[in-house]
């Protein structure tokens, strides 16, 4: 019995490893060919108003008090040659509404809203008497997909971009993510940077002014995680049409194909959720367009510090990935989703969805097996090492891959620092998350509610 | 002004001496003239001398590359004689302070004025070879405009030129030196005997008919000079000092006001006085004072810089002008001569005494003022260095309530190049504006709003880019029409923005002017200097 | 058990030769890169007042660069230069120097086995004008294995040259290139090779010739007004939107008859142009047109005709009427936004 499900947990274990080197030997081509591009010059032209498309950055915020003001800031010095900014504020029971009139000199005004989506009342609608293409709406307490509806209901231009109300985001981020729309005559109708953990930087004013590396073991080992996602999975997804996530904190997507779609729906991970939505109407509507991942652009934002705030994430996050999948189990081994159905809904499933009931099988039979002593310690020995060596490998390509795009850490210390610390990643980060992903698995089963909300320090000083 | 004059020298240096070292070879391989050609094609435009270059290159063209050709000397030097002769029009045709740089020291100027360039090339290389500094010009309209910079020692001119003739310039230069003494030497091809004695009814100090031999109008020249050294010697020396004497004091401001014209640098003038001259004059004789005065005269000489001229101005009185030198700087070289004059010691008989001098400096901000004026001030700044004292050094009052107007610049700009470029713009402007300039550089809003810049009540001018990290350009711009005395800003913005809404924006915002990335410094600079007559 | 055990050992230590490949090339990359970045910036510290003054007045010697970390900091520098700098001569000092100094690093670059540096050449050469590479690129653009982003860009490149055969180069795009390529190559064709593309608008792609019109439009090319005009009569609307769509840009006086047309339109993004056009230019007559179009069904039709009234001479005083009077609510909400909109511009 116990052999057998070893046996189950090895080969499955091959075939994620198999999987993530096929993901990682993509990105590797794809990426080492761009190496040193110059990292302006392709952009130039897109500052040119006349070619590029307008865009609606959508902040959604609730309770955000604190962090509100660097976002806003931040936002308003972007090099874009045209765009608005909606705030969202949620209902807020905070003093985040009055913040925000005070910092930027709101005035009412009124606009003419236009319900393609259905949301909560919307009380009323500012301008900025500073910043004249700055907006806010303060709408009745609907959750985050209910906030962007609103936003994109009252957005003027064709594509919005939902920025996360505690992140940062280089000045130069959006030319590079609207690149790809504007390069295929808007075939793309969803784009997505990076999303880098602003922990360790230093930011002033919403701007990214020192790149560090944090003395936190928890965060590094999340900067590993992130690059690993970001440059490996998502590269290799994109390159064949497979992406399944926009990030939430990140992503440009097609106004007109977001309405189309429905809009935003009222679950926990609702920007993989849309992501899925829009795949399925392009493959229903039999239509070419595309949903791409562009390295280099970066938004910067915070990631939990604490043991309780992580696993808080963690649990949601998962809950999430299993709503987003659940919603659309029409689509798992379905052929008529082409590629999305065959390949990225069964690797959502399997891998990310269930690998770590398998990963914490895995390590019961371990820790059973050393029990009933029917294991050779020098086998378990050298499995464990192949698992931790090959772990800090992919971690290290993901960070060699970095090196070769976006270039962001400066000093060799940081490197060394990354190196060491992703030898440790099996010994405890890993079963860590492992177990958290299984309580929320539980908590989906359990359809267990509430948002696990982070508590924030606010990323700018 | 012309800056790349220095490569231009250096240019045809490189060319002379190339040529002087084929005169001592036999035959010249083609490829090494191709060479130089090459190089002249080369290097003259980018020196802004393109007419030698599309010569050179026409001449390539011409010749080919791969001819196994041998060339002489003389061949080498006819073919290429046009191609010279622009180089030489070129280099006579700009004469500037460049040019003036190459003098060496104090071995006599000699200014030639004729627009014939194969002339003007011989005939300063010939008198180059006698130790003088050759100035040859072309164009007679720029000699007459260059005279006060050339400082010549004698000016030869030849009668027959285009643009105007050599009687003119003759009458010009006359009229412009009144009181000073330099020698005119008339050349022309036309030797009647009306154009000699025209000549010299008009002033000029000799006449050569051309064509000469070049031995005997060396000959000539040099007996000119010797007239003009001694003459000057009897009229602006002083006898006992041999430094300047009172006549010099005007002809040297007329020197000093011209510059100033040229540069707007300020130039001082100080009053020096030795003090109880008359106690060194009771006490030891006078033949002691004299030699008191001598050495002092003597110490000012060797230890102001060379260009500083010193003046007896009478008695134990001395006047100095330091040309290009503000208040505060002449203050420091004073400050350090008095210290050195304390230590020095005389001697009468047995006994060893020192002696000690004040000073009263003014600065020349403004010389269309006469020199009457300016030496009232300094000398009474020397009336109050001698009351609080003596042994010290005291700038007039004019010069403490400084009444030169303060400007305020900011640049603020998050892109380095861009502060460079406009930093470098404005501080040229300003050299030759009659204010004082506090300029600063921001590499964003936040540090331009939070800087002690703004302290005080000048006027302030803002150059301001559009799109800045941080705070960007329209939110200072607003921050700044909010303050209560936003009636001191003017604001240009610098936007690279293609839109232009933007634009409307800053303007609707209280912006002054603004300007579009990639800009013109020209551009750039004439709207500065609206701003500037605004702001008055 | 122990064949295993064997297979397992070797596969540990690979991994691990693997891992420590990867982390020394890291480190190594890392140290090098960063001392790279400061040689650069060094140079570029050095060069930029030499640059600035051989640039903008053009008096001093630019001393050739030696190393390739010269090179780059020399045409980074140059480059940013050019982007703030408008001066006469700015453009042809660069290229000078450019030929002088920087066309045998280039020519090699264009040939390296990396896409990123051989893309960097070539913005370096566009940047710079260095035609006196153009055999090299025609070269480039004839190799098979050419990337399409490379393609692009050379085409981009002949077109700013005037290069003769842009136009059969044009001929032979295939599918990837897009709209907004065509635009960009456009963009850069002096007026006669733009005269030759719009005199054979119909044996284009229709992608080709979507951007035409658009260019006509952004460029403000007013020669082809009429050409513009002759577009409003065909048959298939996206023409006559697009072709609406530049003659607003180039804010054309169209006459009433012909707008009226298109402000009854069938296709509602044909009245969208056509009113965008009104705002533009302000037709009298046709007020009772817009005002109709303020009830329009589609909410895009009915903002733009708000926003065109508004522009009108008194357009304040119609959209007050508009919103006190209109049977329809959505005409006098739309109405009522405008006129606040209009009022806070004052």
């Amino acid at each position: 019995m116990i052999k057998l499900a070893a046996m189950f947990v090895f080969f499955f274990m091959i075939a994620v490893i198999l999987f993530y080197t096929f993901l990682l030997v993509v990105s590797f081509i794809q990426l080492r060919r761009m190496y040193e591009l110059d990292e302006w010059e392709p952009y130039e032209e897109m500052l040119d108003v006349s070619y590029t498309k307008p865009v609606s950055i959508l902040v959604p915020a609730y309770n955000e008090e604190a962090g509100i003001f660097a976002t806003v800031r931040s936002l308003l010095s972007i090099e874009y040659p045209e765009y608005e900014i909606v705030v969202i504020n949620d209902g807020s029971t905070d003093d985040t509404l009055e913040r925000l009139k005070k910092d930027f000199d709101l005035i009412p005004i009124k606009r003419v809203i236009r319900e393609q989506l259905k949301t909560k009342r919307v009380r009323a609608v500012y301008r900025s008497r500073k910043f004249s293409h700055l907006f806010v709406i303060d709408k009745e307490n609907g959750g985050k997909a209910d906030a962007l509806n609103a936003g994109i209901n009252f957005s003027t231009y064709p594509y919005v971009c939902s920025i996360d109300g505690d992140s940062v985001i280089e000045r130069r981020a959006f030319l590079k993510v609207m690149k790809p729309i504007v390069d295929s005559d808007e075939d793309v109708i969803a784009s997505g940077g990076s999303v880098r953990i602003a922990n360790g930087c230093d930011i002033e004013k919403g701007e990214v002014v020192r790149i560090g590396l944090s003395r936190q073991p928890l965060v590094i080992m999340q900067v590993i995680e992130y690059l690993r996602a970001f440059l490996m999975g998502r590269i290799g997804l994109s390159r064949h049409n497979l992406l399944l996530i926009v990030s939430g904190a990140f992503g440009v997507f097609s106004k007109q194909w977001v309405i189309r779609a429905g809009g935003y729906a009222h679950t926990v991970g609702e920007d993989m959720e849309l992501v899925v939505r829009l795949h399925r109407l392009i493959k229903e509507s039999k239509t070419n367009k595309k949903i791409v991942y562009v390295p280099d652009p970066v938004c910067w934002t915070e990631a939990p510090e604490s043991m309780t705030d992580l696993r808080k994430q963690r649990r949601r996050w998962h809950r999430g990935l299993f709503e987003s999948l659940w919603l659309h189990r029409r689509m798992w081994f379905n052929p008529r989703y082409g590629s999305i159905g065959l390949v990225s809904m069964p690797y959502f499933l399997l891998i990310e969805f269930l690998g770590p009931v398998v990963e914490l099988l895995g390590y019961i039979l371990i820790i059973v097996s050393l029990i009933l002593g029917d294991i050779y310690i020098e086998f378990a020995i050298l499995l464990f090492l192949v698992s931790v060596l090959y772990g800090s490998i992919f971690s290290m390509a993901a960070v060699l891959l970095e090196e070769w795009t976006v270039r962001k850490f400066s000093s060799v210390s940081d490197v060394v620092r990354l190196f060491f610390y992703s030898l440790t990643e099996t010994l405890w980060y890993r079963p860590l998350t492992v177990l958290w992903r299984c309580e929320g698995i539980v908590d989906a089963l359990l359809k267990r509610k509430g948002w696990g909300e982070m508590k924030r320090k606010g990323v700018s000083k | 002004m012309d800056r790349y004059e220095k490569y231009r020298q250096h240019f045809l240096k490189n060319i002379r001496k190339r040529l002087e070292e084929w005169e001592t070879v036999d035959e010249i391989a083609h490829q090494e003239v191709y060479r130089l050609l090459h190089s002249i094609a080369g290097t003259a435009a980018m020196i802004g001398m393109t007419n030698i270059g599309n010569y050179a290159r026409q001449l390539m063209e011409q010749w080919g590359e791969d001819e196994q050709k041998k060339w002489k000397v003389e061949d080498v030097k006819e073919r290429l004689t046009p191609l010279f002769q622009l180089c030489y029009e070129q280099q006579i045709g700009d004469v500037t302070e460049g040019e003036r740089g190459t003098k060496k020291g104090d071995e006599p100027t000699v200014l030639l004025i004729d627009d014939d360039p194969s002339f003007l090339m011989y005939v300063k290389e010939q008198l180059e070879q006698s130790g003088w500094y050759v100035v040859a010009i072309a164009d007679p309209v720029k000699a007459v405009a260059s005279f006060y910079d050339v400082r010549p020692d004698c000016v030869v001119i030849d009668i027959h030129m285009e643009t105007k003739t050599g009687f003119e310039v003759l009458t010009f230069l006359k009229q412009k030196l009144k009181q000073q003494f330099v020698p005119m030497i008339m050349v022309s091809i036309d030797d009647r005997k009306e154009t000699r004695m025209k000549s010299y009814e008009m002033g000029a100090d000799d006449f050569i008919p051309k064509p000469f031999e070049i031995d005997e109008f060396i000959v000539r020249i040099r007996r000119q000079l010797q007239r003009k050294q001694l003459i000057d010697e009897l009229l602006l020396l002083d006898e006992l000092t041999h430094v300047y004497n009172r006549k010099y004091i005007k002809q040297a401001y007329e020197q000093l006001k011209s510059d100033w014209h040229r540069t707007h640098e300020p130039f001082c003038l100080a009053v020096l006085d030795i003090d109880y001259f008359k106690r060194v004059n009771d006490q030891y004789g006078h033949l002691i004072g004299d030699v008191v005065l001598k050495q002092f005269a003597q110490f000012l000489k060797t230890n102001v810089r060379a260009r500083d001229i010193v003046i007896r101005f009478g008695g134990e009185e001395f006047v100095v002008l330091l040309p290009a030198t503000e208040a505060a700087e002449a203050f420091l070289v004073f400050d350090r001569l008095r210290e050195q004059f304390e230590r020095m010691t005389f001697q009468s008989g047995d006994a060893t005494f020192s002696c000690t001098f004040s000073t009263g400096i003014v600065e020349v901000n403004d010389p269309t003022k006469p020199i009457g004026h300016w030496i009232e001030l300094a000398d009474s700044a020397l009336y109050e260095a001698k009351n609080t004292g003596r042994n010290c050094v005291v700038l007039a009052k004019q010069q403490k309530a400084s009444h030169r107007r303060t400007v305020k610049v900011a640049i603020v700009d998050d892109d380095a190049i861009v502060r460079a470029i406009v930093t470098d713009v404005v501080q040229k402007m300003f050299t030759k504006e009659k204010v004082t300039l506090d300029l600063r550089a921001f590499k964003d809003g936040e540090q331009f709003m939070s800087s002690d810049w703004h302290d005080g009540k000048e006027p302030c001018l803002v150059i301001l880019d559009g799109v800045m990290p941080k705070m960007d350009g329209l939110e200072v711009l607003q921050q700044l029409r909010n303050r209560k005395d936003s009636a001191r800003y003017k604001v240009i913005m610098l936007t690279a923005r293609k839109s232009e809404n933007d634009i409307a924006r800053a303007l609707e915002l209280g912006a002054d002017d603004y300007m579009t990335k990639p800009f013109k410094l020209l551009e750039l600079e004439a709207r500065i200097r609206h701003m500037l007559k605004r702001m008055n | 058990m122990s064949n295993q055990l064997v297979l397992f050992t070797v596969i540990v230590i690979i991994l691990f030769t693997v891992l420590f490949a990867i982390f020394l090339y890291l480190v190594v990359r890392k140290r090098k890169d960063g001392k790279w970045k400061r040689e650069v910036e060094t140079y570029k510290q050095l060069y930029e007042p030499v640059l600035f003054r051989y640039l903008a007045y053009g008096d001093e010697q630019v001393p050739a660069p030696l190393s390739s970390a010269q090179h780059v900091a020399m045409m980074e520098l140059l480059d940013h230069f050019m982007r703030v700098l408008a001066n006469g001569g700015v453009k042809e000092r660069a290229t000078t120097l450019a030929e002088m100094y920087f066309v045998d690093y280039l020519r090699a670059q264009l040939v390296h086995r990396r896409l990123g540096r051989r893309m960097n050449a070539l913005f370096f050469i566009e940047d710079f004008h260095l035609r006196s590479l153009i055999h090299e690129l025609e070269a480039m653009y004839e190799q098979k294995q050419l990337t399409t982003m490379e393609k692009r860009q050379l085409l981009n490149m002949f077109a700013l040259f005037q290069h003769p055969h842009v136009y059969e180069y044009m001929k032979q795009t295939d599918e990837s290139f897009t709209q907004f390529d065509y635009r960009l190559i456009l963009s850069r064709m002096d007026d006669h090779t733009f005269v030759k593309m719009v005199d054979h608008f119909f044996d284009w792609n229709e992608k080709i010739r979507y951007a035409i019109i658009d260019m006509i439009g952004i460029m403000q090319k007013l020669p082809h007004v009429s050409f513009l005009r002759t577009l409003l009569r065909h048959e298939q609307s996206e023409y006559r939107i697009r072709a609406l769509k530049a003659l607003a840009e180039i804010a054309f006086p169209l006459d009433s008859e012909q707008l009226r047309i298109h402000l009854h339109s069938p296709v509602w993004q044909e009245r969208l142009m056509a009113l965008r056009l009104c705002a533009r230019i302000r037709p009298y007559e046709l007020v009772e047109t817009m005002k109709a179009l303020v009830k329009d069904r589609v909410f895009s039709v009915r903002s733009q005709a708000a926003e065109a009234l508004l522009r009108m001479p008194n357009g304040l005083a119609i959209l007050e009427q508009i919103a006190r009077t209109s049977d329809d609510r959505y005409a006098r909400d739309m109405a009522l936004e405008w006129l606040e909109r209009g009022r806070e511009n004052d």
